[in-house]
């Protein structure tokens, strides 16, 4: 379907209503994505002795530091989310300011990419998160069975 | 698929849905991933013992995630249908009012079944990140 080309294609149709309402979404995905990067950094880092006793350690620390950065990028992305929505004046006030009702469109669309690409890597990540638990959970319940 | 489009649907509005048919799909399958991930997390040896009605909430939360589960099989469903009719109706280039109904509805219905899974998985985030066994 080329989504992402349609998708940047796509901004140019979008009315200030429509990346007023882009901006929220993408502030309200990237809050929540830093709930989800505590919960996973404070399991990883206390749900030590299962991950001690599988033998992931050296996995799992590689994760904490990935998740440390993703932690710092979402931070960026919603710091600039944020401005741009604060800026989203220009298209709004009836004044003609070509210049600047493109440069705000051409923001949006970096977002949009940027945003879309955290995405993406972020669920690459989250994956990997889920199967090494997943991993440590089950040779807990195997060490379970046997004890 | 949407190729043949040619009137009916606006060029802007066909953009649009179809990036969304794709983001809702793509969103699915995070969730399913997520519930499953959930659905081992839910196991009572792995957290501290002596928590007060343990099984219990984690009965409770098993059978809200088959609950999702289940919509989001349902869900999915739906999407499939509705891809099919939009490509049918494009074909056809027929008055777009029932594909954009359809749309607005499913948008309405995945919204909220989103907007549901998050407050299911940051309360089972919250319940079992205090809970799991420690380090000693």
């Amino acid at each position: 379907m080329e989504t992402s080309h349609q998708n940047y294609k796509y901004v140019e149709w979008k009315s200030a209503e429509e990346m007023h309402f882009s901006s929220n979404q993408w502030i309200s995905e990237l809050n929540f994505i830093k709930d989800e990067h505590q919960f996973f950094e404070d399991m990883l880092k206390e749900y030590t002795l299962p991950i001690i006793e599988s033998h992931l350690l050296s996995k799992v620390k590689n994760l904490i530091d990935r998740l440390t950065k993703y932690k710092q990028k979402a931070e960026t992305l919603l710091n600039k989310t944020t401005e741009h929505k604060n800026g989203l004046q220009v298209m709004l006030d009836g004044i003609d300011q070509i210049e600047e009702e493109n440069r705000y469109k051409n923001e949006h669309r970096k977002l949009l990419i940027d945003v879309n690409q955290f995405s993406l890597e972020n669920n690459d990540l989250k994956k990997e998160i889920f199967e090494t638990i997943a991993e440590a959970l089950k040779q807990q319940k195997q060490k379970r069975l046997l004890s | 698929m949407f190729d043949s489009a040619k009137k009916g649907i606006s060029k802007k509005t066909r953009g649009k849905y179809i990036s969304e048919i794709s983001k809702w799909e793509n969103s699915l399958i995070i969730v399913s991933e997520e519930i499953k991930f959930l659905g081992k997390l839910l196991s009572p040896g792995i957290f501290e013992p002596n928590i007060p009605n343990l099984n219990e909430r984690l009965q409770q939360y098993s059978k809200k995630l088959q609950d999702l589960k289940n919509e989001e099989i349902l869900l999915g469903k739906e999407i499939e249908k509705h891809k099919t009719g939009f490509a049918k109706e494009l074909e056809e280039e027929q008055k777009d009012s029932l594909i954009k109904r359809t749309h607005i509805q499913l948008r309405k219905n995945i919204n909220a079944f989103l907007k549901i899974n998050s407050g299911l998985k940051l309360e089972i985030f919250h319940f079992t990140g205090n809970i799991l066994k420690k380090s000693r």
